[in-house]
């Protein structure tokens, strides 16, 4: 595995401290050095004491006031050679002690800084995730207690937001799901109304053939009430699935199975790769290939085939449906897979809400391609078990 | 403890920083190891300090002013000490003779030298003899060298020689059993 390293904020802080701060000490410290080190050699050519040995004073007091500037003279150099070296002693232990000190200093400012922005990125993580509460004590440094202030407002701005968007949100899935179940309880409402008003009113006028238009009258009225039946168990469906009982299967044969009733009536075009496995609740499976049929069938017209493929990639069976029937709208590409949403006229729009709520719970990936007017695909991307 | 312990911890920063920054190296100070003869109550000990005026040193030498070099001998079996003493040597130079006299308390004598090599071979020596009974028995000696503040009168200053021994103080370390010949 190839590992590229990315300096962060703390990393460049610290090279520019230590090119710029310490690497500026240690170039000074090194030009004094060397102007000490000249001073020292210049020091040693001075051999006034020796030269004025050399001179023989005629008078007693010549000579004695020699010595004292002599004595004078060598403890001068004396005293001068020895602060020198002290000097260059003492600046390398003053850089030393200096950069130390430096450091800690440097790197205590930097924890103040660099530590809250941590605990920035992650509150920002737990806001990215959805909680909203997180709050941040406002303490370090001006700019960090500012920060951390915007931040607290911000996450308490957003939960209201929050607030008020899921009341929003729930209002409008009532709303939705009033419209719909009016709408799908209306339609077979209306039929089984006009064959009792049928039935009714040919009682009042000729009750001896009520008779003869009873058996239609029922069948309606059945038919009807099966489609009530079909309605609740579609809204029943969703609110159910919560877990999947995984099995492993094949799904090629799965398909062929599926497909078997449905080839009476219409034109499918399979190409099975068989021998894939996959772990997956059987009965979703069923129910996702099953909606997805049903909806390509619904959408194109009866002589238009449906092309069924499975292959596979890398480590995942892809499952492809594609009709050749009116396509789906690019602006309502993006919500079809939302409960209660469809631009059929029959239907609750729970359908592929309930494909894509399968395959959650299932790992697997549904896709969709469409063009208008020229047909829709439907992929499913599901992992091959090993 | 606490005196020697901080005084150790300095000489290591000081010589850390050196290393680090700085082309100076003073003096590493090192006492060689003790020699001893037994005479028969003298104990004849003699150790020397080497490295110890390598740099540095020839002007304060030169300085007119006395230049001391302390050290210490301590003689103690496992629980008392038999002897302990502090020996000086010194060295005066002469500007106008131009010799250096060096004196020595332990062997209690006064040289003048005019050479530098030989004033710094007999200011590094420490030569004693040592009053010794045969019952001390096994016996620890230790000697240890440092240099004193100097004061030069003329310049009004006082000036710590230990700075150039980087704080460091050398000890020798030697064990005899003096109930038998050495």
């Amino acid at each position: 595995m190839k590992f590229i390293y990315h300096p962060g904020l703390r990393s460049w802080i610290i090279m520019l401290f230590v090119v710029v701060s310490i690497g500026g000490l240690v170039l000074l410290n090194s030009f004094l050095q060397n102007q000490q080190r000249q001073i020292e050699k210049d020091l040693a050519k001075l051999n006034f004491a020796e030269e004025l040995r050399e001179f023989h004073f005629t008078q007693p007091e010549d000579s004695l006031r020699a010595r004292q500037i002599m004595d004078t003279f060598s403890q001068a150099k004396g005293v001068m050679s020895f602060t020198l070296s002290r000097s260059r002693m003492y600046s390398s232990f003053f850089l030393l002690l200096i950069i130390v000190a430096s450091i800690v200093v440097f790197m205590i400012l930097l924890s103040r800084i660099i530590n809250p922005l941590r605990e920035l990125q992650k509150a920002t993580d737990e806001v990215r995730r959805g909680n909203f509460s997180v709050h941040l004590p406002e303490t370090g440094i001006h700019e960090i207690k500012l920060l951390k202030s915007s931040f607290n407002t911000m996450g308490r701005e957003l939960e209201a937001i929050q607030k008020r968007l899921l009341v929003a949100e729930k209002e409008m899935i009532w709303k939705d799901l009033s419209r719909v179940l009016a709408h799908e309880i209306k339609n077979p409402l209306t039929p089984i109304q006009l064959a009792i008003q049928r039935l009714e009113e040919r009682y009042q006028d000729d009750p001896e053939t009520v008779i003869k238009i009873l058996p239609d009258s029922i069948a309606v009225i059945q038919q009807e009430i099966e489609n009530l039946r079909l309605l609740a168990q579609d809204f029943s469906n969703y609110a159910r699935v919560t877990q999947a009982r995984k099995e492993l299967f094949d799904p090629a044969q799965s398909i062929e199975e599926i497909c078997r009733s449905y080839r009476d009536n219409r034109k499918l075009d399979l190409d099975l790769e068989p021998d894939h496995q996959i772990n997956f609740d059987p009965t979703h499976f069923y129910q996702i290939i099953t909606n997805i049929l049903q909806n390509a069938m619904d959408a194109s017209e009866p002589d238009k085939p449906i092309a069924i493929s499975l292959t596979h990639e890398r480590d995942f069976v892809i499952i492809s449906i594609r009709d050749q029937g009116s396509g789906i709208d690019a602006e309502d590409l993006h919500r079809i897979f939302e409960p209660y949403f469809s631009r059929k006229s029959k239907g609750t729009g729970l359908g592929l809400a309930l494909v894509k709520k399968l395959c959650e719970i299932n790992g697997a990936i549904p896709r969709v391609k469409s063009k208008l007017n020229e047909g829709s695909e439907f992929i499913l991307i599901i992992e091959e078990a090993p | 403890m606490l005196e020697t312990l901080s005084a150790k911890v300095m000489a290591g920063l000081v010589s850390l920083s050196m290393f680090l920054f700085s082309t100076y190296t003073g003096n590493d100070p090192q006492l060689s190891s003790i020699r001893a003869t037994m005479g028969r109550s003298y104990l004849q000990l003699n150790t020397r300090l080497e490295h110890a005026f390598d740099n540095d040193f020839p002007e304060l030498f030169k300085s007119g002013t006395t230049i001391p070099v302390h050290f210490r001998l301590e003689i103690k079996s496992k629980k008392q000490v038999h002897w302990s003493k502090q020996y000086t040597n010194s060295s005066r130079y002469d500007s106008s003779t131009g010799f250096w006299s060096v004196s020595q308390s332990a062997a209690s004598r006064s040289v003048k030298f005019s050479s530098y090599q030989q004033m710094i071979a007999a200011v590094a020596e420490l030569d004693c003899s040592i009053p010794y009974e045969s019952n001390w028995g096994d016996v620890n000696v230790k000697v240890e060298a440092w240099l004193p503040t100097v004061s030069f009168d003329k310049m009004d200053r006082k000036v710590n020689l230990m700075v150039l021994w980087n704080y460091q103080r050398p000890v020798a370390k030697a064990s005899y059993n003096l109930r038998k010949p050495l």
